[in-house]
């Protein structure tokens, strides 16, 4: 479980990065994201990838380093297969990962530290 | 893939059959020339810069040889690269035989086999 | 130069794709199978697959390698060499093995090899001869029916262009963060592109770095020129200084008793107390030049050489090691190797590992299929087909649809044959390569829609029939794997069940297409025009 964190910071990594993009933005939230939202997004985005990547290598420094390359990969496989075929549930899927991110910070703060 | 892939800028030879062939198969020819300067050409570059770094770089001999066949094909890659990248077939024939015949003049040197 | 820059890099990335594609599939294929080779093997022999999990496997070992010598020592006390595998995670069987005297022309000798049930000490029902997983594994750098040299620079000079192919494909997909999760459904080619680009991005680490470090495992071969350089004696001076060795105990003569195995184990636990060791080799037992050479698991470190100490036989004094501390090349050496292995890898990042494999798959049966839906496209109407044409739409049939065939083949022979044929193993892929050949066949008659239609079905049958088949021919089936909680042989039945399934999906989607293009009155009309 504590796998989890890394994993999740890493789905709302590509999720955020998604989002910034014009055409993302549009079918979740039907209005273009100005140019303080893209840049809001991005931020966490870029934060968000580079914590997991500092989580991963931290915990197995070699092997972690492997675990954050298979972590992005498949975060990218499902930000995009929501996005690609199932636009409708990405509302729903945004909600998703910030309850499992909540939920692994606080396994990680009981637990990992 | 265009202009400066001919192959025949001298002029017209003896045996025209032999021109007549050139002439049809002019791109054929120098797609061919292309991909055989790329991977023979770009092996023969890899092999000597590789053995050139392996004397040069200042680390135990196991150390060298790990190092410079680690960073072998990253060189070869770039090399196929470079075959493609420039426009003029000449220019990658000429640039790619003199870069290897002076690596080799400078390795053997290095390894007093001159 | 921009512009002209990016047009031939298309061109270079559609040739190079071009020439190797199907070869490349093949090796991705059987490469990505590989991953999971243990749990192959595991399946295709049924004498191991009710052996238990053992509960302390670490804690056991010593007592395995002492009755193991034991064992051998009163069996062959002097074969040439004896070897002890000690059960993994994922290999559950102990084997304590020994040289027999080579024959005439004999490249290596074979070993005369006892499986045992490490939680009973008792030697398990004898195993059938088959390759398992390695069939897998060897069958993607090594190929088959050719020699291996050739072979292996065949599939250093693919993995190559492979390489050239990302670098090129990279460069031409500029929009690579703008266009990333763009698919267009029911387009065509455009929609084929679509998902070649999304199953090239998304996995696009795993791919640069398997292909790279691919061509890093077989670097020796086609690179010698650095070790021959700097060592007089060629690149036999460098094996000799990169692993250890004791040249000096195997020049001694005589005959000498081996020491007990307790003060060498002693040695080994001192220096490493959480040893998990994975096999014990002994050369020359019994005489003045044995050496005992005790090799661990490296764990989850970026190793790929385990870590080993070599010891004496007659007197039992260390004589040579691995190095504790890596120096910077030999770790990035040693890294790049263990990448591609993945031997390191536990369940989730295999798992993870096994889904790039397949994006690799997908990649490259959606750039072939994708270039003959574009030759196609761009044929003028009411031609008939070139032979270019037709020979990539061929080959697309006989490799895309044939593979999976013949993997399902492979493991109903496994099912299927006697267990005291001769020549089994040779047989199974036998069966393979068989398949695989009747689908070409086919494929070269005939390529159309109905052909990939037929193809997807016949696929579907033989991936439901190998469970089946299983459960008829062993004492074990997919509901028995789930309550003994054997997960790798469930997961296995599982994987060829979805499988299945999705050959259906594709059998379906395939036979509407179809029936949408059957030919009504006015079509046939335009056609005849």
């Amino acid at each position: 479980m504590i796998a989890l964190l890394p994993f999740s910071l890493c789905l709302l990594a590509f999720n955020c990065f998604a989002l910034a993009k014009f055409n993302h933005f549009k079918d979740v939230f039907n209005k273009r994201p100005t140019q303080q939202q893209r840049l809001v997004l991005l931020s966490i985005a870029w934060i968000s990838i580079l914590l997991s990547l500092l989580l991963c290598v931290n915990e197995l420094q070699g092997y972690g380093g492997l675990q954050f390359c298979g972590y992005m990969t498949l975060s990218a496989l499902i930000v995009m297969i929501f996005y690609s075929f199932l636009v409708r549930l990405t509302k729903l899927f945004n909600l998703l990962i910030l309850v499992i991110l909540a939920m692994s910070t606080l396994f990680f703060g009981l637990n990992g530290l | 893939m265009q202009a400066s892939n001919r192959l025949l800028d001298f002029p017209k030879p003896a045996f025209s059959m032999l021109w007549q062939f050139m002439q049809r198969f002019n791109y054929e020819l120098a797609v061919l020339s292309r991909f055989f300067v790329a991977i023979v050409g770009g092996y023969f570059f890899t092999a000597v810069s590789v053995s050139l770094l392996s004397v040069m770089v200042p680390v135990s001999k196991v150390d060298a040889v790990l190092l410079s066949v680690s960073a072998s094909i990253l060189i070869y890659a770039l090399v196929f690269i470079y075959s493609f990248y420039l426009q003029s077939l000449k220019t990658v024939w000429i640039s790619i035989l003199l870069s290897v015949a002076a690596q080799f003049l400078l390795l053997s040197l290095m390894k007093g086999w001159l | 130069m921009k512009g002209s820059f990016f047009r031939s890099m298309t061109w270079l990335h559609t040739w190079v794709g071009l020439l190797v594609c199907w070869l490349l599939y093949l090796i991705f294929f059987a490469g990505t199978i590989s991953f999971f080779r243990d749990e192959v093997s595991l399946w295709n022999q049924p004498s191991i697959h009710n052996i238990e999990q053992q509960t302390d496997r670490i804690g056991a070992q010593k007592r395995q390698i002492i009755s193991g010598v034991d064992y051998l020592n009163t069996q062959a006390p002097n074969a040439p060499n004896w070897r002890i595998t000690l059960p993994e995670e994922r290999v559950p069987y102990l084997t304590y093995g020994y040289a027999k005297p080579k024959e005439p022309g004999q490249r290596r000798a074979s070993f005369e090899n006892t499986r045992i049930d490490p939680n009973t000490m008792q030697p398990l029902a004898p195993f059938v001869d088959t390759r398992g997983g390695n069939f897998f594994y060897r069958l993607h750098f090594d190929l088959h029916y050719i020699d291996v040299k050739t072979a292996r620079w065949i599939v250093c000079f693919a993995s190559l262009f492979m390489l050239i192919a990302l670098i090129s494909g990279i460069v031409i997909h500029k929009r690579i963060f703008k266009d990333m999760f763009v698919f267009r459904a029911n387009k065509g080619s455009r929609s084929w592109l679509d998902v070649h680009n999304l199953s090239s991005v998304f996995a696009l680490p795993f791919h640069l770095m398997i292909t790279y470090t691919g061509i890093i495992t077989l670097i020796f071969m086609i690179f010698p020129y650095p070790a021959q350089t700097v060592y007089e004696n060629g690149i036999r001076g460098f094996f000799n200084d990169v692993s250890p060795s004791s040249p000096v105990t195997e020049s001694l003569q005589g005959t000498a008793p081996l020491v007990p195995i307790n003060t060498v184990l002693d040695q080994v636990y001192t220096k490493w107390p959480e040893a998990d060791i994975t096999r014990v080799i002994i050369n020359n037992p019994n005489k003045a030049a044995a050496t005992i050479m005790v090799l661990v698991s490296p764990g989850k470190t970026l190793r790929d050489q385990s870590p080993r100490l070599i010891f004496s036989g007659a007197s039992g004094e260390l004589v040579a090691q691995t190095d504790d501390e890596l120096t910077g090349s030999k770790a990035l050496y040693e890294s790049l190797n263990s990448m591609h292995t993945g031997r390191l890898a536990e369940s989730l990042l295999r798992v993870l590992y096994f889904l790039g494999g397949i994006a690799g798959c997908i990649m490259i049966a959606t750039g072939c299929i994708m270039w003959a839906k574009r030759l196609r496209e761009r044929m003028k109407k009411n031609t008939q087909p070139s032979w270019g044409l037709k020979l990539v739409e061929g080959l697309n049939l006989g490799t895309l649809m044939g593979l999976p065939l013949a993997t399902s083949a492979f493991f109903l022979a496994n099912r299927l044959l006697g267990k005291q044929v001769d020549e089994r193993a040779d047989k199974e892929i036998l069966a393979f390569f068989l398949t695989w050949l009747c689908v070409f066949i086919i494929a070269f008659v005939k390529r159309d829609k109905l052909q990939w239609c037929v193809m997807a079905a016949i696929n579907s049958i033989a991936c439901f029939s190998v469970p089946l088949v299983n459960a008829i021919t062993t004492d074990g089936n997919i509901f028995s794997y789930l309550r003994n909680e054997q997960w790798a042989l469930f997961m296995f039945d599982s994987l060829f069940l979805a499988i299945g399934l999705l050959f259906l999906l594709q059998t379906e989607k395939l036979r509407t297409a179809l029936q949408a293009k059957k030919p009504t009155p006015i079509n046939t009309q335009e056609q005849k025009v």
